[in-house]
């Protein structure tokens, strides 16, 4: 388990952008806008000495959500990742990561699951 | 949810996606993966082009069910494998249709449903389903 996030607002005016880009009316947060605060956890696997991850070596492989209770403007949002696996392979390594998400208050909000392929360097050979 | 039964479609949605909701999404995620929109960036990670976050066909795919649903927080479960990545070209738009079907329904009125995500006729999602519960 890596270090939490440091709490982040949960606001109205967030919420309603995030719900216009999904194409979800204003209000009520869209139901994958928690994963907007998992993938701050992930920073805690970029900064971590033993592993070699970078966002931009990262691709998505598949994504799941198990959502206790919603997110409302007022919350303050924290976020905790485990790697509960990771497989090297030729290429891209494959990893699961759950993050778990909490308001400061210590209420769950859910777990977000996500399998993530990250490319190999490239070789200092090519240069 | 009335007439809740297994095989009840979900209304179809289409949704065209350009470079712009790209950045929208983006800038509303704080999701700054250069591969959502920069082609170099992109092809450097085996990708033919800047292509759509995952996560934003994933929250397109789910707003519809939410819509279907009476609301976002009757999702409790939910979640797709992204099997195709989604090329955006830099001055075209690409089609997103969204389909469902309930193919299950608990004692207690918790539904199942399988989503069938495709771009230019392709799924793009893969395992795609929602568990909702009822109001």
């Amino acid at each position: 388990m890596f270090p939490a996030t440091a709490p982040s607002p949960v606001t109205a005016e967030a919420i309603d952008a995030f719900n216009a880009a999904v194409g979800a009316p204003p209000g009520a947060a869209a139901p994958t806008y928690p994963f907007t605060f998992a993938v701050q956890a992930w920073q805690a696997l970029f900064d971590a000495d033993d592993l070699d991850i970078e966002l931009h070596r990262l691709v998505h492989a598949d994504q799941r959500f198990s959502i206790r209770r919603p997110l409302v403007p007022g919350d303050e949002v924290v976020a905790q990742a485990t790697l509960t696996d990771l497989r090297p392979a030729p290429g891209a390594d494959r990893l699961v990561v759950a993050t778990e998400i909490r308001t400061t208050a210590g209420d769950l909000v859910g777990v977000a699951t996500s399998t993530l392929l990250c490319s190999h360097r490239p070789s200092e050979a090519d240069g | 949810m009335s007439d809740l039964a297994p095989g009840l479609r979900l209304p179809a949605r289409t949704v065209m996606l350009t470079r712009a909701d790209l950045a929208a999404y983006g800038a509303a995620s704080g999701d700054s993966n250069p591969i959502h929109a920069d082609d170099a960036a992109a092809q450097a990670v085996g990708l033919p082009g800047v292509v759509a976050h995952g996560m934003l066909t994933l929250g397109r795919a789910m707003a519809v069910v939410a819509e279907f649903a009476g609301g976002p927080d009757r999702l409790v479960e939910f979640g797709a494998r992204f099997i195709r990545p989604v090329p955006v070209p830099a001055d075209g738009v690409v089609d997103l249709m969204i389909e469902g079907t309930v193919t299950a329904v608990d004692e207690d009125g918790t539904a199942e449903i399988d989503l069938t995500v495709t771009s230019s006729g392709a799924k793009v999602l893969g395992m795609a389903t929602a568990r909702v519960r009822p109001s």
